[in-house]
C-alpha cells in the first residue's frame, strides 16, 4: 500500500542528516512555489533535477510519480489558457489560447515539477520513520508523531487483513460486481476492517502498557549534523537565494 | 524458599457478566518456577496472563504480585518492569517502526541511559539471533521474524518473570529449539502458555490446565 521506492538507495543525499534534506525541501518548495518568473521558475526545476541526480532516483518510479503529477499539469495547460485575457496564440472552435495563458500554464509545469523532484529527491528518499523522526526534532509534538508513525505501521496490517478478507472471499466464489450484493459485501468487508482496527488499538496499546508505556515517546539514537549537511546546506542556500533574488528584483 | 512472583486467591473475570472466562481462580507460582499452561480455545489463558499484569481488573478475588496487592493501574507499572508478556499476536506487540527501536522501546520507558539501552538492545538481539536485524523494517519481516523480535523486545526489559503467549506459533523447528535453549539457560522464572506439547514437556517444571474458567494441575 506505501511504497518507498526511492529509499534504501546510496547516494550523497542518502548520506545526509534527514533533518537538513527535510529543511532544505522545505525553503526550495517555498521559493519555487512563490516565484513568478519563467526563467526563474526553470531555475527551480534546475534545482529538482540537480538534486534528483544527486539522489541517483531509479527512472522509472521517478517518470512514474512525475507522471502523476503531470496528469493534473496537462488538465491546467488545456483549460487554463483560455481563462486568461490577451494576444491570441492558436484557437481550437471557438475557445482561443493566448500566449499569457500557455505562459501562466508553462510557469506553473515548471513549479510543480520542480518541487515535485525537490521532494521526492530530498524527503521520498527518507524512510517514513525517519520522517516522523525529524519532526520529532523540530519540536512537532510528541502525541503527534506517535499517531504518526502509529498511522504508518497499521497501514501495513489493515492492508494484511484487507487481502485475507478478499482472499477468503474469492475462495467462495465471490466476483464483484455492478450489484446490491457486491455493495452489502463490500460495506461489511469495511465494516469488519474498522472493527478488528478498533480492536487492535486496545491490543496495541496494552502491549505498549506492558512494556512500561507512560505516554511519552522517546527517540533511540539521534540524527547527526556533519560537516557534509553543513556544505549541502550551504550551497542549497546560496542557490535558493539567487532564487528569490531574481523573483524580488 | 524463592519469592512468589504472583498470587491469585478467588479471582474471576469476565467479559460479558453471562459468560465468565475465569472462575475463582487460586494460583501460587514462585519466581523461579517454569510453568506450562495449556487447554482449550478459548478457555481463558490468555486472559490470566493478562490479568497478572494488570490489563484486566479481577471481577472478583485478589492480584498479588512480588509481595504485594495490586489493584490499580499504578500499582502494575512495577509489575510490567519486572515480569515481561510476549502476546500472542506480534502484530500487536511491534509497532516501532526498526526491529532496533522495537527492541529498545521498554528500556527507553524505564529512562535507562543511551549505552544501558543500546547494551540490553545488542545482548537480546544476540539471544534471539537478531543480529543484523536493527533497521529492518518490523511489519516487512515474516510472521516467525516478527516472534522473534516480541521475544527479543521483551527480554530486553530484563525482567525477573515472563510470560509467553503461545510463544512457538509461528516458529520453525530451529527457532523453537533456540527459544527453548534461551528460556531454559535464562535463569528466569516463566508461564508459557502452549499447545506444543513437546516444547513445555523440554522446559516445564510444573503443568497446569485451563478447563472452564478454573485452572487444574495436571497429573
Amino acid at each position: 500500500m506505501i511504497d518507498e521506492p526511492f529509499t534504501n538507495l546510496d547516494s550523497f543525499i542518502h548520506r545526509l542528516d534527514p533533518r537538513t534534506r527535510f529543511v532544505v525541501a522545505l525553503a526550495a518548495s517555498v521559493i519555487i512555489a512563490i516565484v513568478q518568473q519563467p526563467v526563474i521558475a526553470a531555475g527551480g526545476l534546475a534545482c529538482g533535477l540537480a538534486a534528483a541526480g544527486l539522489a541517483r532516483l531509479p527512472g522509472g518510479a521517478l517518470l512514474k510519480r512525475i507522471a502523476a503529477v503531470n496528469f493534473f499539469v496537462l488538465l491546467l495547460a488545456v483549460f487554463l489558457p483560455p481563462g486568461v485575457p490577451g494576444r491570441e496564440a492558436f484557437s481550437i472552435g471557438p475557445i482561443v489560447y493566448s500566449f499569457e495563458g500557455l505562459e501562466k500554464a508553462g510557469l506553473l509545469a515548471m513549479k510543480a515539477n520542480g518541487i515535485v523532484l525537490v521532494y521526492t529527491a530530498l524527503v521520498s528518499s527518507l524512510h517514513l520513520a525517519e520522517l516522523g523522526h525529524v519532526l520529532a526534532h523540530f519540536r512537532v509534538p510528541k502525541k503527534l508523531i506517535l499517531l504518526y508513525l502509529l498511522m504508518v505501521r497499521y497501514i501495513y496490517t489493515l492492508e494484511e487483513e484487507y487481502l485475507r478478507l478478499r482472499k477468503s472471499m474469492r475462495t467462495r466464489c465471490f466476483s464483484p460486481g455492478l450489484n446490491l450484493h457486491t455493495l452489502a459485501t463490500f460495506g461489511q468487508v469495511v465494516a469488519i476492517l474498522l472493527l478488528r482496527g478498533f480492536h487492535r488499538s486496545h491490543r496495541v496499546l496494552a502491549a505498549m502498557k506492558c512494556r512500561c508505556w507512560r505516554g511519552e515517546y522517546w527517540l533511540l539514537d539521534h540524527f547527526v549534523f556533519g560537516r557534509r549537511d553543513l556544505a549541502f546546506a550551504a550551497v542549497s542556500m546560496a542557490m535558493l537565494s539567487v532564487l528569490l533574488t531574481g523573483f524580488i528584483r | 524458599m524463592s519469592e512468589t512472583a504472583f498470587k491469585l486467591d478467588g479471582v474471576s473475570f469476565a467479559y460479558d457478566a453471562a459468560r465468565p472466562v475465569l472462575q475463582s481462580v487460586d494460583l501460587e507460582i514462585r519466581i523461579d518456577q517454569r510453568i506450562g499452561l495449556t487447554g482449550t480455545n478459548g478457555s481463558g489463558k490468555s486472559t490470566l496472563l493478562q490479568l497478572l499484569v494488570g490489563l484486566h481488573s479481577p471481577t472478583a478475588g485478589t492480584v498479588e504480585a512480588f509481595g504485594e496487592p495490586r489493584r490499580e493501574e499504578k500499582d502494575f507499572f512495577d509489575v510490567r518492569r519486572r515480569a515481561g508478556l510476549v502476546f500472542q499476536d506480534p502484530d500487536d506487540q511491534l509497532f516501532c517502526p526498526t526491529v532496533a527501536e522495537d527492541i529498545a522501546f521498554g528500556p527507553l520507558n524505564l529512562r535507562l541511559g543511551h549505552d544501558e539501552v543500546h547494551r540490553r538492545m545488542a545482548s537480546a538481539m544476540e539471544m534471539m539471533d537478531l543480529q543484523g536485524y536493527g533497521d529492518r523494517v518490523t511489519w516487512k519481516l515474516s510472521e516467525g521474524e516478527k516472534r522473534r523480535v516480541c521475544i527479543a523486545s521483551v527480554l530486553a526489559m530484563e525482567g525477573d518473570f515472563l510470560l509467553l503467549d503461545e510463544p512457538t506459533g509461528d516458529l520453525d523447528v530451529e527457532s523453537r529449539d533456540r527459544l527453548a535453549a534461551v528460556l531454559e539457560k535464562c535463569g528466569k522464572g516463566f508461564l508459557v502458555v502452549s499447545h506444543d506439547a513437546d516444547f513445555l514437556d523440554r522446559l516445564c517444571d510444573r503443568r497446569l490446565v485451563m478447563e472452564n474458567g478454573t485452572l487444574k494441575d495436571r497429573e
